[in-house]
């Protein structure tokens, strides 16, 4: 359904809808925006947003209780499940709510990216022996469990200390922690507050990539917009190797959000909150639907940060067995991991007062900038790391968090691209044998668990992610640092 | 695509797709309401794998309790990829009876998950209330569920 509704230009990358709006969903529950939409977007793809009703889902949002400042969604914004994907929402800590739709089914879904010292040419005669080790190693596709299986002491552990698990247990190395959002770890999670339904989905599929628009890939640096921020990153050469990783908490954090959904939905009652949208449902931030919520959310989040760090450690084995090399010798160190649906309790300056907001970012990044407690200290100087995902045959890239995000955006941007085919349309229009051939005309090298899943990820089901990227840069909310283009892929 | 054969087969008892961007809806028929939610758990095992080659051979219950219908077909399919998440089953021909607003039985039968024999399809991460409609007419006019997959 296209957005009819109002989407007034501010600038040239912000259009908002005015808090004025108001839909008949909303007068038939009596609700209001209280605050405005931003959506970020130049003239050109302000069109193509407007062809879904993702929109409505910001105007929606704005009327949640003790939303702050506005309901912004990014350039890569597209239809969700009650928030928009590219969505970021921060509601006041006492007077706010927490909504598990804010965050999506997949829990902690995001990216890790590593660097290497290794360059083309040491890796374009052996790319299908890597990707061949890492799909052999990395279990990925449908159904597929995990090569450790978690007693119900161990995943009580995984959920509340994340990757320390992995690393403890000779998954990776301590600096990995180090270079990972939160440490891998947001503290206070407590396994009590996971079913043992979500722990039982979890405890087989540790370790394991899962499908759909889960990847593998190994990267060649295209191109450098900031020398300085990239050496930073330990990125200094055109044409070296980097890997990128990109799964969430898998069944895990699925059975949570699934589950909470349902707590939410009596919490909502419970407490008069009007319900507009049923995967709006949400709880007061204080009460104790709410922080029982934000505690099982911090699990699925440690899930997933342990799940990347496993699978990091068996991409360092592959390439050591097929270059007969150590991970240390070549330089395979993690440059960051970011999450890219979560819920945070951050201190921000609303208005030039310090507040604690729960922060909802689905479908979108954390982009802090310099100076940020949070940051790595290695990295302090010039801001977060912001691994951005292309898909398949498009180009992947590295951007820095920026003070302006700070300002505008509760230090967040966008997360990749986003679908703009369905899956059955690219079926149609993607054969797999035209996407195969159109890959190795690129020099890609492809593994998939499936034949179909090939079609359906086709990089032309996606929007175009150099698009998406210029408008974080040129808004300013984050900006670019490194392009990648793919070499070879694992798909689920 | 596998699910097209049951569409074909027509009868009350059948589905087809809903176009979705980015993840798989789909419109369950039945005589009552309680087939179409039949109809929609055999549906998903067809998406995650082919239904076709589900060999019947055991019967699985499960019962669910929500605040009110909408919740128990969120619930009712939860369930069954939890089954076929923890303990490997494929299920088909799904019977459902509504207790209440509030309470649903229902069995499935089916067998272990074969890589093998039986098909690999789209991983289902959950059940999302985003477009869903239950239509439970009276008369001749069939009942029907609308629902989508998170994939």
């Amino acid at each position: 359904m296209p957005w009819t509704g109002p989407l007034k230009k501010i600038d040239s990358f912000r259009f908002e809808i005015p808090a004025s709006y108001e839909s008949k969903v909303m007068q038939q529950h009596g609700v209001r925006m209280t605050v405005p939409g931003v959506i970020y977007a130049d003239d050109r793809m302000v069109k193509a947003i407007k062809l879904d009703d993702s929109p409505e889902q910001v105007a929606n949002v704005a009327t949640l209780p003790g939303i702050v400042g506005k309901s912004i969604a990014m350039p890569d914004i597209h239809h969700g499940y009650g928030f928009a994907i590219g969505g970021v929402a921060a509601f006041d800590a006492s007077s706010g709510v927490i909504s598990p739709g804010g965050v999506g089914y997949d829990i902690n879904c995001g990216v890790r990216l590593l660097r290497t010292d290794l360059s083309v040419s040491d890796i374009k005669p052996r790319i299908g022996k890597l990707i061949d080790a890492m799909f052999h190693n990395i279990p990925c596709g449908v159904g597929s469990e995990g090569r450790v299986r978690l007693s119900d002491r161990e995943i009580k552990y995984v959920l509340e200390n994340g990757a320390r698990w992995a690393v403890e247990n000779g998954y990776g190395w301590p600096e990995d922690l180090v270079m990972t959002e939160e440490q891998g770890c947001i503290e206070g999670g407590d396994a009590a507050a996971v079913s043992d339904a979500a722990m039982k989905r979890g405890s087989n599929q540790l370790g394991t990539l899962g499908a759909g628009n889960h990847f593998l890939e190994i990267q060649q640096v295209d191109e450098i917009y900031d020398r300085g921020v990239a050496a930073a990153f330990g990125i200094t050469e055109p044409d070296q190797i980097t890997i990128m990783i990109h799964t969430g908490s898998r069944g895990c954090g699925h059975q949570i959000c699934t589950d909470y959904l349902e707590m939410m939905r009596r919490a909502n009652k419970k407490y008069g909150i009007p319900l507009i949208d049923r995967e709006l449902s949400c709880a007061p931030a204080g009460s104790p639907e709410g922080q029982q919520y934000f505690t099982a959310m911090k699990c699925g989040a440690n899930f997933a940060w342990s799940n990347r760090q496993m699978i990091t450690h068996w991409v360092r084995e592959s390439f050591s067995s097929v270059l007969n090399k150590s991970a240390g010798e070549m330089g395979m160190f993690q440059i960051y991991d970011i999450a890219h649906n979560i819920a945070k309790l951050e201190e921000h300056l609303v208005e030039g007062k310090k507040r604690w907001l729960y922060v909802h970012r689905k479908g979108a990044t954390r982009a802090f900038g310099p100076g940020h407690r949070d940051i790595p200290e290695k990295y302090r100087g010039v801001g977060q790391p912001v691994l951005i995902p292309g898909d398949m045959g498009t180009a992947s890239y590295l951007l820095v968090g920026t003070e302006k995000a700070m300002n505008e955006t509760f230090g967040s941007s966008c997360h990749g691209a986003g679908r703009s085919l369905s899956r059955h349309a690219a079926i149609k229009k993607y054969p797999t044998n035209k996407v195969l051939s159109d890959m190795q005309a690129k020099g890609i090298y492809l593994q998939a668990q499936s034949r179909k899943v090939i079609s359906e990820e086709a990089p032309g089901a996606y929007k175009d992610i150099d698009e998406v990227v210029d408008i974080s840069d040129r808004s300013g909310i984050a900006r670019k640092v490194v392009r990648f283009k793919p070499l070879g892929v694992v798909k689920g | 695509m596998v699910a097209e054969r049951k569409k074909a087969a027509g009868g009350s008892r059948h589905y087809e797709f809903v176009e979705h961007t980015a993840d798989i809806a789909i419109k369950a028929y039945g005589k009552t309401v309680e087939e179409a939610y039949a109809v929609a758990g055999d549906a998903m095992f067809d998406i995650m794998t082919d239904g076709s080659k589900i060999r019947p051979d055991k019967e699985i219950a499960v019962e669910v309790e929500s605040v009110d219908r909408e919740g128990l077909l969120v619930g009712f399919l939860s369930k069954l990829i939890l089954l076929w998440e923890v303990d490997g089953w494929v299920l088909t021909d799904f019977e459902v009876t509504l207790l209440s607003e509030n309470r649903l039985t229902a069995r499935g039968f089916g067998e272990k998950y074969d890589k093998e024999k039986h098909a690999s399809g789209h991983h289902i991460k959950g059940v999302s209330y985003h477009m869903m409609e239950i239509a439970d007419p009276a008369g001749e006019t069939p009942a029907y569920v609308q629902v989508l997959f998170d994939v």
